[in-house]
């Protein structure tokens, strides 16, 4: 166990040295223009176009629970990481570098090259830690995590009586009994 | 066919008998399909007797469907068919080689005749055509016995009920009672065929392209100009299997809806039994109470435990009501999905539309331009939304515009280094994934990267650093950047605002992008990528706190100027609310200039008969926008209902109207649930109706279910055997030839068993004898009924001493 290597990334959030398995990070990108979420929890911090795709991005450094980042900035390095098809954006300071390093035997941090302990940051987790932040902002307990409808024209209207999503048309005007 | 299908509205309305038509439609395909592959077998050596013996089955099968349906035709065409198969199995006449594949020929003529059924005159040539064709094998004679007439003349048989009333007489009622259903069966869809004359040849010359993929452009671009051609994106070109696919989905939902409301009936009815039993336990436990003799207790010890067996069995009732209701449901989501997924293909259109308007474009340019230039096309079906479509057409042509003027070369000039004259064009589109690829590569010039970076330093644009900094790739792409050329001269055909930027914007805002490569000498490739399909609206945009906003136009039903501090707009009573839309998003104001504003600009906001004024920062105007989905981190934050991506390629959000107006409106009550409608009490009882044809068994279900019963189905005896010990049924309606399990094999299990020994059973058959009816007899069936099944032989045999069937 102590001896076990791992693929990581290192890179700085908060000006802390964190590292990542590699396998959770799918490329390192720079961030375009950063919409801001009103209303967003904080660790959700804004929203960029990456190819024509809508991709949030998250300060690691609230969802570790540690200190918040800087807002983020176009031109911001980031690591786009991916979970069951959820992608997302973490801002980082800066990336340090790619390389094998030996993981602590607690198996929470790695030591680098000269032997000092980098904590590790598991992506999965800090994104389905964003994705109850997320839901949590409702407040009606609607945390059933699913796919918006997507069929064209048939986007889900909220009722606003009782907050239920219908596809316009389908108002479930069925009663039992 | 007309007055033919007036009387059958008397059984089912227009929707439910095109639907049934549809349904026997593909049953007949199948049959007749069951028909030639026997035939076929026999040739090649299976055993005569039992192939025959086969297709007179599925023949029959078809007559009796075909009957019910009102095809009269296809009913003398199986007739014959069964009859010169009778002729085979008698002996009288033997199988040979000529008559396989005359059955053959035959199978193939019903079958076209049946699926022109929409189309009169020539199903009725069809038909002529499949009577020749029988001609020879027909025999005018009725040895074979055991056919029933070909039309619905045979009357019911009432085997254990005297039948009351002669049967003409009561017809008229039946008739006027129904004659308020619409006398129109047909429902048309529009089809280019429909179509006026000229718009319709407008749709041929313009939205084919030649099938010659490589035929030049002088032989293969439709003659017609762009300025004068029809307009092919105002209307959607459905090709008519789609609705077909969209049909048969409809007409399973409407099945489905049907059966679901007699499951809620069922409920219904299961409550109120329930009722009663409490009713009854009520009563007995304040009898219990005054019981003063040991005698009278155990009377009332008895009667609760009826009670309490009694309430057992409506638990039982309750619990496969309840799963059979969620099976329903089940297949009703399974049915709406195939819908929506049909709807969405409908709105996909293969590229060859787009080819031919890139065609007719290309000829124009080349044209003003005096060039020679041949379009070349590859993956016409390539296939994507038609909204995608309509928003790549104009960037396409630009670039084809472009690669006209910039990129291929004089025709002298192209001799001199070695091309042909004649330059070429090739786009090619293709799928990856969600993506559609579009290619657009010329064989002109291309793009002297060392030249154009000279240039952007000369004009000022670039600095001689960053010129020499940037690769090639980035030097080609500034091409995309707003106000540039790679030609000085600004000329008509490449446009004088719209060029590249346009072309990346447009095809940005899509969710896509677009790439070049350029080899000089050699030509230049665009490469876009759009999505497949995507959802395109119109939405009004507008600032706040700096960010660009959007609300749908379709819940946006005013802008305005509202003065500072007012609390209602317009002011006074019946004004709707107006909230400062940076409080609803919680964002810092902007602190306002001194002295502040008299008037701010606002939106009007309506939804579900609410109306909210959103005072913004500043109006950017209506436009049309690509909703992009928000994907689950940000789909549970409640004020936002997608995103889109501007033409600088900025996300923007787009607002919720729903969650601002009820941000607004926190108190509302919730509305007032509608008051459920009366049940219908009068119930018949619950039926099963088992026959191994889907447009029967339908048919049946109509047809019971006017009358109030509840109907399950079966397809088989077997199925409806597992299903009567489960249900008590007051009624089973069965026909007799169905595979695994047979009508009087079901019957003879049936009168086997207790619960069901005396259930009544209707058979509806299309093969009556005397054999038949002496078994029915033998099993207190209630009555027979010979196929075609009409709504009056069912009714006689229901209800022969009632009047029940003058009943709507």
């Amino acid at each position: 166990m102590g001896a076990d290597l791992k693929n990581v990334i290192v890179f700085a959030i908060a000006g802390v040295r964190h590292a990542a398995e590699l396998k959770w990070v799918r490329e390192v990108v720079t961030l375009g223009f950063v919409t801001e979420i009103p209303t967003a929890p904080p660790g959700l911090t804004g929203a960029f176009n990456l190819r024509g795709n809508l991709v949030p991005i998250l300060d690691p450094g609230v969802l570790v629970g540690g200190r918040p980042g800087p807002m983020p900035r176009q031109g911001d390095g980031a690591l786009l990481v991916e979970l069951d098809g959820v992608t997302a954006a973490l801002r980082v300071d800066k990336v340090d570098e790619v390389a094998t390093l030996q993981q602590t035997p607690d198996g929470l941090a790695v030591l680098d090259g000269r032997g000092r302990i980098v904590p590790l940051v598991d992506p999965s987790a800090v994104l389905r830690r964003a994705i109850a932040d997320s839901l949590a902002t409702r407040g009606d307990g609607d945390g059933e995590l699913g796919p918006e409808l997507t069929v064209d024209g048939l986007r889900p209207v909220r009722d606003p009586t009782t907050g239920a999503k219908t596809p316009p048309g389908f108002d479930g005007d069925t009663t039992l009994g | 066919m007309a007055s033919g299908d007036r009387d059958l509205l008397v059984d089912f309305d227009a929707e439910e008998l095109a639907l049934l038509r549809q349904l026997f439609r593909d049953e007949a395909h199948d049959a007749l399909e069951q028909v030639t592959t026997r035939a076929q077998g026999v040739t090649i050596g299976e055993a005569v007797a039992e192939a025959v013996h086969e297709m007179m089955r599925v023949t029959h099968t078809l007559k009796g469907s075909a009957g019910t349906v009102g095809l009269n035709d296809v009913v003398d065409l199986a007739h014959k068919l069964e009859g010169a198969l009778a002729a085979i199995r008698s002996g009288q006449r033997p199988w040979t080689a000529a008559f396989a594949e005359a059955v053959v020929e035959i199978a193939d003529g019903i079958r076209t005749h049946v699926d022109a059924f929409g189309d009169p005159p020539r199903a009725a040539g069809l038909a002529a055509r499949v009577h020749e064709l029988l001609a020879p094998w027909s025999e005018s004679r009725r040895t074979v016995g055991t056919m029933t007439p070909p039309h619905g003349t045979a009357r019911p048989e009432l085997l254990s009920r005297p039948r009351r009333r002669p049967p003409t007489e009561p017809a008229a009622d039946v008739d006027r009672d129904d004659r308020d259903e619409p006398a129109s069966a047909s429902r048309s869809i529009m089809l280019p065929g429909s179509l006026p004359a000229s718009l319709a040849a407008d749709l041929t010359s313009d939205g084919v392209v030649s099938d010659d993929v490589d035929g030049s452009a002088s032989t293969s671009l439709p003659a017609m100009d762009s300025s004068t051609g029809y307009d092919a994106r105002t209307l959607l070109r459905v090709e008519p299997e789609r609705i077909n696919e969209l049909m048969s989905a409809a007409g399973e939902l409407l099945f489905d809806r049907n059966r679901i409301e007699r499951r809620v009936q069922l409920l219904r009815t299961l409550t109120r039994d329930l009722g009663r039993a409490r009713q009854t336990l009520r009563d007995d436990t304040a009898g219990v109470r005054g019981a003063s003799t040991e005698a009278l207790r155990a009377a009332v010890e008895s009667r609760l435990r009826a009670v309490e067996s009694q309430i057992a069995a409506l638990t039982t009732q309750l619990a496969q009501t309840t799963a059979a209701l969620l099976d329903e449901t089940e297949a009703m989501r399974r049915n709406l999905g195939e819908l929506q997924s049909g709807l969405t293909r409908v709105r996909m259109q293969t590229a060859r539309a787009l080819f031919a308007q890139l065609a007719r474009a290309l000829r124009a340019a080349a044209r003003t331009a005096g060039a020679k230039v041949e379009l070349r096309t590859r993956g016409e079906d390539t296939e994507f939304d038609k909204a995608v479509a309509e928003r790549v057409t104009d960037p396409l042509i630009q670039i084809l515009r472009n690669a006209v003027v910039h990129g291929i070369e004089p025709p002298a000039e192209r001799v001199l280094r070695g091309k042909a004259a004649t330059g070429t064009i090739r786009v090619h589109a293709r799928q990856e994934g969600n993506l559609v690829v579009i290619e657009v590569a010329d064989d002109g010039r291309g793009v002297d990267v060392k030249k154009l970076r000279e240039r952007f330093v000369e004009s000022g644009r670039w600095s001689r650093a960053r010129a020499e900094l940037a690769s090639d790739d980035d030097v080609l792409h500034a091409l995309f950047d707003p106000g540039v050329s790679s030609r000085d001269e600004a000329d008509e055909l490449s446009g004088r605002g719209i060029g590249l930027d346009v072309v990346r914007e447009t095809v940005a805002r899509l969710g896509g992008e677009v790439r070049m490569t350029s080899t000089p000498g050699r030509g230049t490739t665009f490469t876009l990528r759009v999505p497949v399909s995507t959802a395109v609206s119109q939405a009004m945009l507008f600032k706040v706190h700096g960010q660009v906003y959007a609300l749908p136009n379709t819940q946006v039903v005013d802008t305005a100027f509202v003065d500072a501090g007012v609390e209602t707009w317009p002011p006074g009573p019946g004004g709707a609310p107006v909230v400062r839309l940076e409080h609803l998003l919680a964002v810092p104001s902007i602190p306002l200039p001194d002295p502040p504003p008299a008037r701010r600009p606002a939106v009007v906001v309506q939804y579900a008969d609410q109306r909210l004024v959103c005072t913004v920062d500043k109006l950017v105007g209506p436009r049309e926008i690509v909703v992009k989905q928000l994907g689950p981190l940000l789909a549970p934050l409640p004020l936002f209902a997608g995103a889109t991506i501007s033409g600088s390629g900025k996300v923007q959000l787009i607002l919720d109207p729903a969650a601002l107006v009820r941000a607004a409106y926190p108190d509302r009550p919730l509305a007032s649930p509608t008051a459920a409608e009366a049940a219908p009490e009068a119930l018949a009882g619950r039926a099963l109706v088992v026959d191994d044809s889907r447009a029967i068994r339908e048919a049946l279900t109509s047809m019971l279910a006017r009358e109030g019963w509840i109907v399950d189905v079966a397809e088989d005896g077997a199925r409806a055997l597992a299903l009567a010990e489960q249900l008590p049924y007051d009624l089973i309606v069965t026909d007799l030839e169905m595979p695994r399990m047979g009508g009087f094999d079901l019957i003879d299990r049936l009168r086997a068993e207790p619960r069901t020994r005396a259930t009544p059973v209707v058979i509806v058959s299309s093969r009556v004898t005397p054999e038949t009816r002496r078994r029915a007899k033998e099993l207190t069936v209630q009555g027979l009924i010979a196929k075609p099944l009409t709504r009056r032989k069912l009714l006689e045999v229901l209800y022969p001493e009632t009047g029940k069937r003058d009943k709507g």
